[in-house]
């Protein structure tokens, strides 16, 4: 579903990515693991087109999108969930899920849509009048996730979900993200929380000074000592 | 509430063709429904965007200018064809909008305050060397087309405008790229568009309250304009609270009629308002509305919140 090849990029002068490539198929969670600066947001935000590629392609459903617009990717399909959630403090609840269609005009967030919505991710559903600056870090977490779920996007891109949550959030993030998955949306993912995220995705790459440094099915790389020792702690 | 709009247009009517309304009041009335316009169209900006432009003034200069050039020497000297020179004149404004929109937004934030600070002086420059508008000397021969029912009709319809601008899809759009322009992308929002189109839509309300202005007290010059005229726009929406339609209309409601009554002061006054200024930063930072809308404006089937 996504292809990327060779793909460098970095911020101006200063070049983070030297040649990833990796995949992503139809349904599947991929996880991309690896330590702080290794470039795992870095390209997260390329694909999104946060920052442009130097080089290298990125294909999604066979198409080039390396040099689209981000706003033109977001219609393409591709939902990036950022790291620090990027909800809108000053639009309600509601009104935060309907941004998620600013562009689909097939797609119009009719009440059952919206009702759907609710009944998924009920927490939100209590909330729905209420400013989204006054929920929680886990509301917002689960607010930014239902509105790329709103968005009719096939294609997820999360980027720290678990970020500054407790852990009975972090699991029930992830049991939402694995709901998600099981409704056929395909889930490309960073974390730090790397066992967790191992836990519920199929393969992961890992990541090393902009490099792929290795990548599998997670179960392997779980239980290869070596990355285990480097990555996983 | 249609009711009541319908009865204030009867009322401003009535007044306007039986000259029933004492003038000076009549003038401050009029005064506020142009200023009440140019805060709102502002607010639209400064407020829900969260951009800072100080270039009002030079949307309103081109309005009032363009619409007097248009009412004086295009059509023919009859009321009828005012609505059409306001019109032109906003329509002038807009394109201005539109010039300064494409670059100011390729930079970011305080860029924009820049380069509408810049666009005020070139604007004054160009009026003031531009022989047929009268130069340094001012435009005359204006009519005076303005009254209390074209005052009036303007107003309601710009609240009514950037209100409905407001709580539509692309009015989300705008408030997203106040909040977080990064994230305002990754939902598919063309924030350049936005930014574009909603800054235009502010400098075309601004150049027909110009259009107003000028119509309204028959003669300007360049330095009507300056940056001062910037300064006022400012401190009336900020002193209602910006963000909210009804902190725009008080504000321009009680900083015009705050003026006039310290007219007495004499020059004191310019000392005075800025120093009430200070203490309202001081006591009530997000100006007298706080950042809290009337009920009347929040469409009911998308309530905007604040259910504490």
């Amino acid at each position: 579903m996504l292809v990327i090849e060779n793909l460098h990029a970095g911020y101006g002068p200063i070049a983070v990515l030297h040649g990833v490539s990796l995949h992503v198929d139809e349904g599947e969670i991929v996880t991309l693991i690896g330590a702080n600066g290794a470039g795992k947001s870095t390209t997260l935000r390329t694909i999104s087109r946060l920052i442009p590629a130097a080089s290298g392609t990125i294909l999604y459903k066979n198409e080039n999108i390396t040099r689209c617009k981000a706003h033109e990717i977001a219609r393409r399909g591709i939902a990036h969930v950022p790291e620090g959630r990027g909800i809108f403090g000053n639009l309600t609840v509601i009104e935060n899920l309907l941004l998620a269609t600013f562009a689909n005009r097939t797609r119009s967030m009719t009440s059952p849509v919206i009702n759907e919505l609710f009944d998924m991710f009920p927490l939100l559903g209590d909330r729905r009048r209420q400013l989204a600056s006054t929920l929680s870090g886990g509301e917002q977490q689960i607010l930014a996730i239902a509105r790329a779920f709103a968005a009719d996007a096939d294609f997820f891109i999360m980027d720290e979900p678990s970020m500054g949550l407790s852990p009975i959030l972090v699991k029930n993030v992830f049991s939402i993200i694995a709901d998600i998955n099981r409704r056929g949306k395909t889930i490309l993912l960073v974390e730090q929380n790397a066992i967790m995220a191992l836990k519920y995705s199929n393969r992961a790459y890992v990541l090393e000074n902009g490099r792929i440094a290795a990548e599998g099915r997670s179960e392997d790389i779980t239980a290869n000592e070596e990355l285990k020792k480097a990555y996983l702690g | 509430m249609g009711l009541l709009l319908v009865a204030g247009f009867a009322a401003a009517f009535v007044c306007d063709t039986f000259n029933l309304a004492d003038q000076y009041l009549a003038q401050i009335i009029m005064y506020i429904g142009i200023n009440v316009i140019l805060t709102v169209s502002l607010n639209l900006v400064n407020g829900y965007m969260g951009e800072f432009s100080v270039g009002h003034a030079a949307f309103m200069a081109v309005g009032a200018y363009a619409a007097s050039f248009f009412s004086v020497s295009v059509f023919p000297q009859n009321p009828a064809f005012f609505p059409l020179s306001l019109f032109a004149g906003g329509i002038c404004a807009a394109f201005l909008g539109f010039m300064i929109a494409v670059p100011a937004f390729r930079a970011r934030d305080d860029y924009l305050a820049i380069i509408t600070l810049a666009l005020i002086m070139i604007t004054k420059s160009v009026l003031e060397n531009l022989p047929w508008f009268g130069g340094p000397q001012g435009y005359h021969g204006i009519q005076k087309y303005t009254n209390l029912s074209g005052v009036y009709l303007c107003t309601i319809a710009s609240i009514m405008v950037i209100r409905n601008i407001v709580y539509s899809n692309f009015g989300r759009g705008i408030i997203a790229v106040r909040d977080d322009e990064v994230a305002a992308n990754l939902v598919s929002v063309d924030t350049k568009q936005v930014k574009i189109l909603a800054f235009v839509i502010s400098s075309f309300f601004a150049g027909i309250a110009g259009g107003l202005f000028a119509h309204l007290i028959q003669f300007i010059n360049p330095r009507t304009f300056s940056i001062l005229k910037s300064t006022d726009i400012l401190l009336m929406l900020y002193l209602g609270g910006s963000g909210t339609i009804i902190g725009s209309i008080l504000g321009a409601a009680i900083w015009t009629v705050l003026i006039e009554a310290l007219r007495f002061l004499g020059i004191w006054r310019f000392v005075f308002a800025p120093v009430a200024l200070v203490m309202l930063m001081i006591y009530r930072p997000l100006g007298i509305m706080g950042g809290r809308e009337w009920r009347l404006f929040i469409p009911k089937e998308n309530d905007h919140g604040r259910k504490k």
